[in-house]
């Protein structure tokens, strides 16, 4: 269950407050914020949101789609993160535990959805959030994230996390908790199995087949 | 197979990343955040009639589903959403207060679903009403540029003497001159419909135009002028030789409006039937009449239909009409796509990248920006590769294109 940081103000806090506060917000290290969330101090979860919240939400789109999904995942990780600001280890990571709590949190979605859609009599409720503007995205992405969605769950991160969000197998490592080797062979998988797929999709053909961004006819 | 798959990635990202940057839903988080509302409770699955009988278990399994939904207490709090909130140039504004603009500069108010009202020189107004899917504002004199979010359910009014400008999601100036009791409103993107005094069961008011009407005279409905920003000097006097006067009672004329069908084609994603439409009306025209959103529309339908040319225009088009917006810098982005992409032409693409950069350095699609310039210089052989490089680096990190930047600039990772 995730708690939201609340935060009761008392003469105390007042005195802690607050470092972040007095800084200007690009000024304030990374350490920093993490001691003025781990303090409770509200105003902190907007500059850590602020630093990191764009990074997170393309983070979350490259993995779910066109999704209207991704608004509550945003808030999600970032209310994970600060429930959970006292297990990190290392301040000065921030960017990178953030990135794997995102990415945790897109899995655990995708599997979510993934087992509704087997129980075939639970129908999934219409989104009450932001309609997907999926009539924004292209052919290709649209394509793309059809043949993502037969794949599994953790091929599909790995697919995403290198080839649409563009992060080196280093990071990928990082993000999913595997050694190199073990993401290198994940990808591989991933790599094969969306082709094979894509092979079948004529709007992804001349991507596999010619490669280019527009090939021309 | 993995430099195709990194193309295609790399397409998904970009087309990704126009959405999301339209989506709006970074603002509205952090505003949850910001207030520590916890995580919105998302609808219950309901159970899909007509298939109990698969198999005993899952007939036993959804009697049990259905049991506990039945079983359940009802939730007893209703959710009711909280009013907008907004800042008055820097404080928190009031609702009611009066608003007035100094002489020599405008007042900006900014609401918390992202809408922004600027008060321009010497304005003066009121938000009078705030309600959870908008507000009420009430011009007294001068002009009022707004750019209302397009947000589901959003509805915003602005009172001017008897006239209402009702709004759903759109850009557009209004202004008020109480002394010859006429209302101007110039339309830059969407649409309004204008009610009040003379104009009976209203009038809609659509991108590229601007309606002149006061209690005394008949309406005007004219192009805008560009650049379409209205004042009070300007309210009297519309271009001659563009302004149609009706008679009274009203039945405003429309001169050169632009093509309706070709917006309403492609706000239904009807891309191919757009392009058509577009060609049959004289694709110059539409190009000379469209809003600015709907050119960049028509562009991407061009784009899919590997139509480069057309899409080049319409995009140019935009540049052209809309000089200095966001709209403005996107078709630039979008220019540099074409030509890097489509026709393998890398200074152009370069060059248009570097345009987007230079008007919108922290835009939404900055980094995509700098990562394709840097790609398209590396490609061309251009030297300023290295110094796009370093600021590549600078900036992203851990962007997609980090690992090339780190190649050119020769830093190690």
């Amino acid at each position: 269950v995730l708690t939201p940081v609340r935060h009761t103000r008392t003469d105390t806090d007042d005195r802690r407050r607050s470092v972040v506060r007095e800084l200007h917000p690009g000024r304030a290290s990374d350490a920093e914020i993490v001691i003025e969330l781990r303090a409770g101090v509200r105003s902190a979860a907007a500059l850590l949101f602020d630093r990191y919240g764009m990074h997170v939400e393309r983070l979350l789109w490259s993995l779910l789609g066109p999704s209207g999904d991704a608004e509550d995942l945003l808030h999600e990780v970032f209310l994970r993160a600060m429930a959970g600001i006292g297990e990190i280890e290392d301040p000065a990571r921030l960017k990178s535990w953030l990135t794997g709590i995102a990415v945790i949190t897109a899995r655990e979605h995708i599997r979510k959805r993934t087992r509704r859609s087997w129980l075939r009599f639970v129908e999934e409720p219409p989104e009450q959030v932001q309609p997907a503007p999926s009539e924004e995205v292209n052919e290709a992405t649209r394509r793309t994230f059809e043949v993502l969605g037969d794949m599994g769950g953790d091929e599909r991160v790995f697919f995403s996390l290198r080839f649409i969000e563009g992060m080196e197998m280093a990071e990928i490592a990082v993000a999913c908790d595997v050694s190199i080797s073990t993401a290198k062979r994940r990808l591989k998988d991933a790599e094969k199995h969306f082709v094979a797929r894509a092979r079948r999709i004529p709007a992804l053909v001349p991507w596999i087949e010619e490669g280019g961004r527009w090939p021309a006819d | 197979m993995a430099g195709r798959l990194s193309e295609l990635g790399a397409e998904v990202r970009t087309s990704l990343e126009d959405a999301r940057a339209k989506s709006g839903a970074a603002e509205r988080v952090r505003k949850r955040l910001a207030s520590g509302d916890a995580p919105r409770e998302k609808a219950r699955p309901r159970i899909r009639r007509g298939v109990f009988v698969a198999t005993a278990w899952f007939a036993a399994a959804a009697a049990i589903v259905v049991g506990a939904y039945v079983s359940w207490p009802a939730r007893t709090a209703s959710v009711v959403a909280e009013p907008l909130t907004f800042v008055v140039a820097t404080e928190r504004g009031v609702v009611g207060a009066f608003l007035s603009a100094p002489a020599e500069r405008e007042i900006p108010v900014a609401f918390s679903d992202g809408t922004r009202v600027r008060l321009a020189p010497s304005a003066r107004a009121r938000i009078a009403e705030v309600s959870p899917h908008g507000a009420r504002v009430l011009l007294e004199s001068g002009v009022v540029h707004a750019e209302v979010a397009h947000l589901p359910g959003a509805r915003w009014a602005i009172d001017a003497g008897p006239f209402e400008v009702k709004v759903t999601g759109t850009k557009f100036d209004v202004g008020w001159e109480p002394s010859e009791a006429a209302i101007v409103v110039t339309l830059q993107e969407g649409s309004v419909l204008v009610t009040g005094c003379t104009l009976g069961e209203g009038r809609r008011v659509v991108a590229g135009e601007r309606l002149r009407v006061s209690c005394s005279d008949p309406a005007k409905v004219a192009r805008a002028p560009e650049p379409p920003v209205a004042t009070p000097e300007s309210l009297p006097d519309a271009p001659a030789s563009a302004v149609v006067v009706a008679s009274a009672p009203p039945a405003p004329v429309v001169v050169a409006p632009p093509p309706p069908d070709v917006a309403r084609l492609l706000s239904r994603g009807a891309n191919a039937e757009a392009l058509s439409l577009a060609e049959t009306n004289g694709f110059a025209s539409t190009c000379d009449t469209l809003g600015a959103a709907d050119l960049l529309a028509l562009a991407g339908a061009a784009r899919y239909a590997k139509n480069f040319d057309r899409a080049d225009e319409a995009l140019r088009a935009v540049r052209r009409r809309f000089p200095g917006t966001d709209a403005a810098a996107a078709a630039s982005f979008e220019l540099g796509r074409i030509a890097f992409d489509a026709r393998r032409d890398y200074a152009s693409a370069g060059d248009a990248f570097d345009t987007y950069l230079r008007e919108r350095p922290s835009g939404s699609l900055a980094r995509e920006a700098l990562g394709r310039a840097l790609e398209a210089r590396t490609k061309s052989g251009d030297p300023r590769a290295t110094t796009l490089a370093s600021r590549y680096l600078a900036a992203y990190p851990d962007g997609p294109h980090a690992a090339l930047a780190r190649r050119i600039s020769g830093a190690t990772p």
